[in-house]
């Protein structure tokens, strides 16, 4: 008996909780969304679409198209970007290697106040003794691999990102993956995408990765697995941290959303700057 | 320089003459009944019209001509009394009062156009244990910070919750002093009890500006209470027992009226019950908290008293789950609390200088586990994480009364802080590559906080009183020293019999901070001090205001404006909280990354005006409270660097609370409080996430705009009633209230869950307490 009031007692308690109100939200301005990432020895693009309210129906974002792009290394204006369609911005060439570098970018938007963000290149991250051997399973057109390499990590606070693809003529697909470690206390945050980390737990020191990759689906023809290895500036790893804390996890009760970081002054989104290792192997048949 | 040190000397032998040539009475103001001695009595000489106060330990020392004397003396929840007798020498009188509520009596404050106004304090409001519990009740309890909510310039915190904000500050800015002793933490069950236990409790100071030098090391608030030191005259015991909990009270002498002893207990009976609920096959769920109260005291003379004082309370949750197989073990514990002491030495070194000696020791846990055994496996994975601070400290301060002109204090404080903000233990054998047995930031930050101070109540003439004081506090800590001179000041200037105006400016530093998560507010909160990287909080802030009197003291009527601005005040920074859930995402990142690199420094302001209304005798008691304020915040990395509401920002706060006797045996009260709605973050804009590797767009809210939203207005009735019986051997009384009598479904927390109807956006609104009726019943035995 006393439990059948105790759980009426709950739930008219419960049943008061919930109320679905109309109310009118306030309405705030789009803002310019920069989705930039700047990787040393590469294409530089920077690509511009505009916020929108919560909830629009639609995956795609309005493009801008009318902007003006200034480049600037060490605050010293560099170029100009051109329109590469669907709202990409390129320069003209590669970007060269050189890390420690400060770039910048300013965009003029008509009808925005001038957006600006910078970031340092990171350097080149040191990768040794790299090994693929064959695949170690098969199982008709499914692969398992095992790849080891050991990054030896400078003294200062460095973040880290890791990717792999698997690549043949004329595309390029990402690899699930899961990466082990000799020092144990180390746990990268994981998503389809990327793994990024700190080097917090092993800083100044060697750390042997091991990558397996299992039922990986080799179809017919030359296919080779690309393994990158990222040292990422601080900005980046926040970024893709704080945005995999706001996807991944609904607030819980009574708690707020989690804004993602944001090192765009006057915008929304990222601007960041990376500098990659990058080793290949063929996927023998 | 000869001649400036004999001016020097014939000043002071010039004024210790002519003080010579007047008396002194001195003594202590006590409670008739118990013997306690009473703070804050006014106690005038008619006859000279000046007056003096007795100190926090009751004590008072008033000059006086010799001859004829009429002295009035009062102290609010007792009746006036005045003497009248003749003085030929330096005389010790202990004035013993009537408390208004022993008899069941009807209150009749006694007026005289000649009386002075004592109203005079700048922002500080004394309640009494009696307005407290007359207030209707939350599920049967009695609590001191309801009550403190319901005056103007308090914001509540959310919905049912013990957290206060005053004056736009945040809650770590308040001081909770019991008996003298910070407490660090003052809630009970996730922040709906307070853990101030009614029964034991004196007197109740809460000031919100204006600080007086003897206070430090909080920017907004103190709330001084004091506890009682245990019945004078003969035992007495209370009990009463609510809907959660129940509550005991011993008190009274040793062998005589020299040593007494005060205990107080109360816990909540929700884990018995919960016992009794759950089947044991399904898991368990338990909650409890108690607090106990102790003190002893002993007077060894006229001139020396030692009281030792202890608080413990603490809350525990457990959980466990079903387990699935007979070798595997799971639970879950969540506790905090905190446990306090102070061994205090009065002495009384001539009638006009008394000193106080305290040794005090703080410490507040809070501890979350969570651990899974299995037995045939030989596994064992714990995640602990705790945040503790201990503090050990010593005071000393002097009460100097050379005249009814002067009331000069000075003193210093040493405290010794010992803070573990967030240790983190982590425990996972289970696979040999990924074998972790390790702890996180467990080494402990020590710090040396220290002040002194002097200030003097000074009354420049009949209707022009000053209090001015310097503050000088210290802070050393990992090898940095933080110094910051205070002055402080208030004056009053009595305009007639009934009115006054007064004005304050105070420079306060604070070298302890609380983090505090978005959202989901204490125990998860931590505290943490200043460090070399964190500088400490500071603030200024100025009132103005104006008190008066009406219709022959039966009412108060104040209104103050003010205007505060603090700096190195620290939030989150964005996107981080108090720790991830799950071992496997980022666990060891987060437990190994340092508080000050999750957190952010910015500046807050806030100001407004409180319109103050109070009745404090009649049949009808009671007050009627406004506040008109705004209060924002503003970090670089927060918001865009643009200022944005605090979170309990609210432009509009009205509390009207009443009791009315309607006869000896039936008391009905009733409170009705409203605010303007508190600001929220909701993601009202959305923006492209762009992998660089994924053909998938996808959404990122944009929260970056803080506290874009409000929520709809809080207002809520309250009423009790409270039917009193005189027994044969005390006072019997059962309390019936209801909280939220309305059910009106205040916001607690809005989701961002939106569809469109008619052009229109709907979210989820989340409300807590809807109408929640209790009973309790006590026996006070008289």
């Amino acid at each position: 008996m006393i439990k059948r009031y105790f759980f009426i007692a709950i739930m008219l308690f419960l049943a008061s909780c919930e109320t679905f109100i109309e109310v009118e939200l306030p309405t705030e301005a789009p803002q310019v969304t920069i989705n930039s990432f700047l990787a040393a020895d590469s294409t530089f693009t920077v690509n511009l679409t505009k916020s929108r309210a919560s909830g629009t129906q639609g995956s795609l974002y309005e493009k801008i198209a009318n902007a003006e792009i200034s480049f600037y290394k060490n605050t010293q204006k560099e170029a100009q970007l051109l329109y590469a369609g669907n709202g990409n911005y390129r320069l003209a060439g590669l970007l060269l290697n050189e890390p420690n570098t400060l770039y910048g970018i300013k965009v003029n938007v008509p009808g925005f106040k001038t957006v600006e963000a910078e970031d340092i290149m990171p350097i080149k991250p040191l990768i040794s003794s790299f090994k693929a051997p064959p695949y170690i399973n098969s199982n008709f057109l499914y692969k398992d691999f095992n790849i080891s390499f050991t990054l030896d990590d400078a003294p200062e606070n460095n973040f880290y990102l890791i990717r792999a693809f698997l690549v043949s003529p004329g595309r390029k697909s990402i690899i699930y993956m899961q990466i082990k470690n000799n020092l144990g206390q180390f746990s990268p945050i994981e998503s389809r995408e990327i793994s990024i980390f700190t080097d917090k737990q092993f800083n100044g020191k060697s750390l042997q990765l091991e990558l397996e990759i299992s039922n990986l689906l080799v179809p017919q023809g030359p296919h080779f697995i690309t393994v990158e290895l990222g040292n990422i500036s601080r900005a980046y790893y926040d970024y893709e941290f704080t945005v995999k804390k706001q996807l991944g996890n609904d607030p819980l009760f009574g708690q707020e959303y989690l804004p993602v970081t944001n090192n765009i002054k006057n915008g929304l989104g990222i601007f960041a700057s990376y500098n990659s290792a990058v080793f290949s192997f063929e996927v023998k048949k | 320089m000869l001649k400036y040190t004999i001016a020097v000397a014939i000043c002071i032998g010039f004024a210790i003459n002519s003080y010579s040539q007047k008396l002194t009475i001195n003594g202590y103001v006590n409670d008739s009944n118990s013997g306690e001695h009473l703070p804050n009595a006014s106690i005038y000489n008619l006859t000279s019209k000046s007056g003096t106060n007795s100190n926090f330990y009751g004590y008072y020392s008033l000059t006086v001509q010799k001859g004829e004397l009429s002295i009035v003396t009062k102290v609010m929840g007792f009746q006036a009394d005045t003497l009248k007798l003749m003085i030929d020498k330096d005389t010790t009188i202990n004035i013993q009062l009537h408390p208004v509520n022993t008899q069941l009596d009807e209150v009749v404050v006694s007026s005289s156009r000649d009386e002075h106004l004592d109203i005079g304090q700048t922002n500080k409001i004394t309640l009494s244990k009696t307005d407290v519990e007359a207030m209707p009740q939350l599920a049967g309890e009695v609590d001191l910070v309801k009550a403190i909510q319901m005056l103007p310039g308090v914001k509540a915190g959310r919905e049912g919750s013990s957290d206060y904000y005053v004056r736009g500050g945040g809650p770590d800015q308040n001081l909770i002093l019991i008996d003298g002793v910070p407490i660090y933490h003052s809630s009970h069950a996730l922040g709906f009890f307070s853990v101030f236990n009614t029964d034991a409790i004196k007197n109740i100071d809460l000031l919100k500006g204006g600080f007086p030098s003897r206070y430090g090391g909080r920017l907004s608030s103190v709330l001084d209470i004091q506890l009682k030191d245990g019945n004078q005259n003969k035992v007495r015991y209370g009990v009463s027992a609510g809907l959660i909990s129940s509550k005991v009270l011993l008190e009274g002498p040793f062998k005589n009226e020299n040593t007494t002893f005060l205990f107080a207990a109360r816990r909540t009976y929700l884990d018995i019950l919960a016992a009794i609920v759950q089947p044991k096959k399904s898991g368990r769920l338990n909650y409890n908290f108690y607090d106990l109260n102790g003190k002893l005291s002993h007077r060894f003379s006229a001139r020396d008293k030692v009281y030792f004082s202890v608080y413990s309370g603490s809350d525990r949750f457990t959980s466990k789950p079903p387990s699935s197989q007979e070798n595997n073990n799971e639970s879950n514990s969540l506790n905090w609390g905190n446990v306090t002491s102070a061994l205090r030495y009065n002495h009384l070194f001539s009638n006009k200088l008394f000193s106080n000696l305290v040794l005090t020791y703080t410490n507040y846990k809070f501890k979350t586990e969570s651990e899974y055994t299995n037995k045939q496996k030989d596994e064992n994975y714990l995640l602990a994480y705790h945040s503790k601070i201990q503090d050990a400290g010593l005071t000393l301060d002097f009460d100097y009364l050379p005249s009814n002109d002067h009331f000069i204090r000075f003193g210093a404080n040493t405290i010794f802080h010992e803070f573990s903000p967030n240790v983190t233990r982590l425990k996972k054998p289970n696979d040999q590559s990924d074998r972790i047995d390790t702890s996180f930031n467990d080494q402990p930050i020590k710090g040396l906080e220290y002040y002194i101070y002097a200030e003097d109540e000074w009354k420049l003439t009949e209707g022009f009183q000053a209090n001015l004081g310097f503050h000088l506090s210290g802070f050393l800590v990992q090898g940095k020293r933080y110094l910051s001179p205070q002055p402080r000041l208030s004056v009053n200037y009595q305009l007639n019999n009934n009115t006054s105006i007064r004005s304050s400016y105070v420079l306060m530093t604070q070298y302890v901070h609380l983090l505090s998560n978005p959202g989901t507010g204490s125990p998860t909160d931590i505290w943490v001090p200043s460090s070399k990287k964190i500088q400490p909080q500071e603030s200024w802030q100025t009132t103005i205001g104006l008190a008066k009197t009406l219709h022959n003291n039966r009412y108060e009527l104040s209104i103050d404006g003010f205007y505060k601005n603090m700096t190195n005040v620290i939030e989150y920074a964005q996107g981080v909280n108090f720790l991830e859930e799950g071992l496997e995402s980022n666990l060891l990142n987060e437990a190994s990354t340092s508080w000050e690199e999750k957190i952010e420094s910015g500046k807050g302001t806030s100001y407004g005006s409180e319109f103050f209304l109070r009745k404090k005798g009649g049949r009808l008691t009671g007050w009627a409270g406004y506040t008109l304020s705004w209060a924002n915040r503003n970090f670089d990395a927060i918001n865009s660097g643009r200022t944005y509401p605090f979170k309990y920002d609210s432009r509009h706060n009205i509390s009207v609370t009443g009791s009315y006797k309607i006869n000896k045996s039936i008391e009905v009260s009733a409170n009705w409080v409203y605010y303007t709605g508190t600001p929220t973050t909701l993601p009202l804009t959305e923006y492209q996430y762009y992998s660089q590797d994924s053909s998938s767009s996808r959404s990122i809210d944009n929260v970056n705009v803080r506290n874009n939203f409000r929520m709809n207005d809080y207002h809520r009735l309250d009423a009790g009633i409270n039917f009193i019986k005189e027994k044969k051997l005390g006072i019997r009384s059962w309390n019936i209230s209801i909280y939220n009598l309305y059910n009106r479904k205040n916001p607690y927390y809005i989701s961002s869950s939106q569809t469109s109807r008619s052009g229109k956006t709907s979210v989820y609104q989340y409300s807590l307490l809807p109408i929640v009726p209790s009973v309790s019943y006590s026996y006070k035995l008289k």
